[in-house]
């Protein structure tokens, strides 16, 4: 008899909404172990940085609590990667705080495993010293200076420290910052099965049917791994999954289509194959894995970089939108004047109907306008004087006198009250680094382990 | 009869999928994903997505494109741009790195030879 391995994937991420019925219908057909992505750094540096959740709590209790309804009544592990969204220790404690609400609503008991990935910033300092970090492409050489700045450090695990909680016999697992294909990949690789497939199966997992034909990242998607293959299907009757569904998506958000890093080496699908079946299922196999000589670890890390405050409003008014160069570099330079050259703030303005997307990188700058929607954000060294210096520039944009005025009333059509709207801190990703471990075991014991008896 | 030369195509017309997006904070990843072979070995051939090509279609210095791939069992060319400011820093338009695909609609592709 051919052993197999059945992992489900709820979509692309928890806490945006799982359909339920598909979950329902997955689980019906058979399945040993749940996997759910929860977290990114796709959404940018606030979450780690300010240390917020991403997603709505409301939204994230009702995702966990279907899961751990599919999973524990049925001794189905449920796995849970980058709680919170950034997934350092104050995410992490705030999805779990949401798993223990639920297990006391709805009288569940089970082995809740809570992996840390929060990281010192000793540890990634000492292997810079030793010459062992390297930026991600595009990314500045770390200095010292910069991880000192950094509001919180995480490493992104591999799935190491899952294996180590599911032998310690958790029922549920729920980790702090880790890779997406770790996830999935843990409980196949724990039965057996050949780590670079089970990982590849967690690259295609971990978007939920962004694989499967109509895709979207907000339905289920499932594999059923054998030893010679993996079978990728969406339990969803309305979606099939097809040889070119599942490799156009293997390319999806990397930079590279068939190399892609993991912490113990480089999962290489440049001689995958892909067969459809009659099941409107497809199955891939050839997977390689090129095993590092010594795993590495990528650390992120968001430093403030001040505080934002911003004034919206539009013009439609088409002897401004002659001047409007005129006009917003007017509008800074009095603000400036006034609030004096020493407050460390910097305006930009953002011009929707121009080239407000993409900048410099606009074609059609030169297009006719026949309204501009105007986005004046502030950055200074603290929200009172990003706020004052917003409200400056705010009074500016009621009065200041461009060549050819045409009216005496406000020149731009603000649509809040209030006018200037304070943001808060503004983050950026300062690290985001490979670092070449110290020692191999490293891979676990970076990553804490906590048991806790969870009786609803 | 009279040879007639068939007309050069805009690059949207021959692909299912093209969008950009992320490819982690400092980088953004442009994808396009063609529905046949034909049309996938057509643009591939045609030489017309470089490096240099992209680099004077989005304005930005040519060090600024990283990479370009052809991955034929995705029927995929992709590049891929470091970004001037990364994901969510201050002066960033665009988080997720999407929507600055769209210069690449009327993008012409020469007729298969």
């Amino acid at each position: 008899m051919t052993r197999e391995i059945r992992v489900l994937s709820p979509g692309g991420s928890l806490g945006y909404g799982v359909n339920a019925a598909s979950l329902q219908r997955g689980i019906e057909s058979g399945v040993d172990v749940i996997g759910a992505d929860s977290g990114s750094t796709d959404m940018g540096p606030y979450y780690l940085g300010s240390g917020r959740p991403y997603h709505s709590r409301a939204t994230m209790k009702r995702d966990i609590r279907l899961l751990l309804l599919a999973g524990v009544p049925n001794r189905i592990p449920v796995l849970i990667g980058t709680g919170g969204g950034a997934g350092a220790d104050i995410h992490v404690k705030w999805a779990r705080a949401i798993i223990e609400e639920i297990a006391r609503e709805e009288h569940l008991a089970f082995k809740l495993a809570v992996i840390h990935a929060e990281q010192s910033k000793d540890y990634l300092r000492s292997r810079l010293l030793a010459g062992k970090v390297q930026p991600m492409p595009g990314v500045p050489d770390l200095i010292e200076t910069r991880l000192d700045g950094c509001e919180r450090l995480v490493a992104q695990m591999g799935m190491e420290p899952f294996i180590e909680a599911l032998d310690q016999e958790a029922d549920v697992v729920l980790a702090g910052r880790a890779c997406d294909s770790a996830i999935f990949a843990a409980f196949p690789t724990r039965a057996g099965m050949d780590p670079g497939l089970a990982l590849h199966v967690g690259k295609i997992l971990e978007c939920g049917a962004m694989s499967a034909v109509p895709p979207t990242g907000r339905d289920c998607l499932m594999a059923i791994l054998r030893d010679n293959g993996a079978e990728i299907l969406a339990p969803n009757p309305d979606r099939e999954v097809t040889p070119f569904s599942v490799a156009a998506h293997m390319v999806y958000e990397v930079e590279h289509p068939y190399l892609q890093g993991e912490p113990s080496g480089v999962l290489d699908f440049s001689e995958v194959v892909f067969e459809s079946t009659d099941r409107h299922s497809t199955i891939i196999s050839g997977t390689k894995f090129h095993e590092h000589a010594m795993p590495t670890l990528r650390f992120e890390g968001a430093e403030c970089v001040g505080y934002r405050s911003f004034v919206l409003g539009g013009i439609r008014d088409p002897y401004l939108i002659q001047q409007i160069d005129e006009f917003t570099d007017g509008c800074t330079q009095q603000t400036m004047e006034i609030a004096g050259l020493d407050t460390g703030a910097e305006i930009k303005w953002i011009l929707y109907g121009r080239d407000g997307v993409m900048g410099a990188m606009e074609p059609e700058r030169d297009a006719p306008i026949h309204e501009l929607g105007v986005l004046a954000e502030v950055l200074a060294p603290s929200l009172e004087v990003a706020h004052d210096i917003a409200a400056l520039l705010e009074a500016r944009m009621i009065g200041f006198p461009y060549t050819g005025a045409k009216t005496r009333t406000a020149h731009v059509a603000f649509p809040f009250s209030p006018l200037v709207n304070d943001t808060g801190p503004v983050y950026r990703f300062s690290v985001l680094h490979v670092a070449e471990l110290e020692k191999a075991s490293h891979l676990i014991s970076l990553f804490p382990i906590e048991l806790h008896e969870v009786r609803g | 009869m009279t040879n007639v030369t068939p007309a050069a195509t805009r690059l949207i017309d021959l692909v299912q999928y093209l969008f950009s997006k992320n490819a982690g904070p400092y980088l953004i990843t442009f994808d396009a994903i063609f529905g046949d072979d034909e049309s996938y070995h057509r643009v591939c051939n045609s030489g017309v997505i470089t490096k240099e090509r992209m680099a004077a279609l989005f304005n930005v210095p040519p060090a600024r494109i990283l990479s370009v791939y052809h991955y034929d069992a995705g029927r995929v060319i992709k590049f891929t741009m470091i970004r001037d400011i990364s994901s969510g820093d201050f002066g960033d338009r665009s988080v997720f790195g999407s929507q600055m695909w769209t210069p690449l609609i009327n993008l012409e592709i020469p007729a298969a030879t």
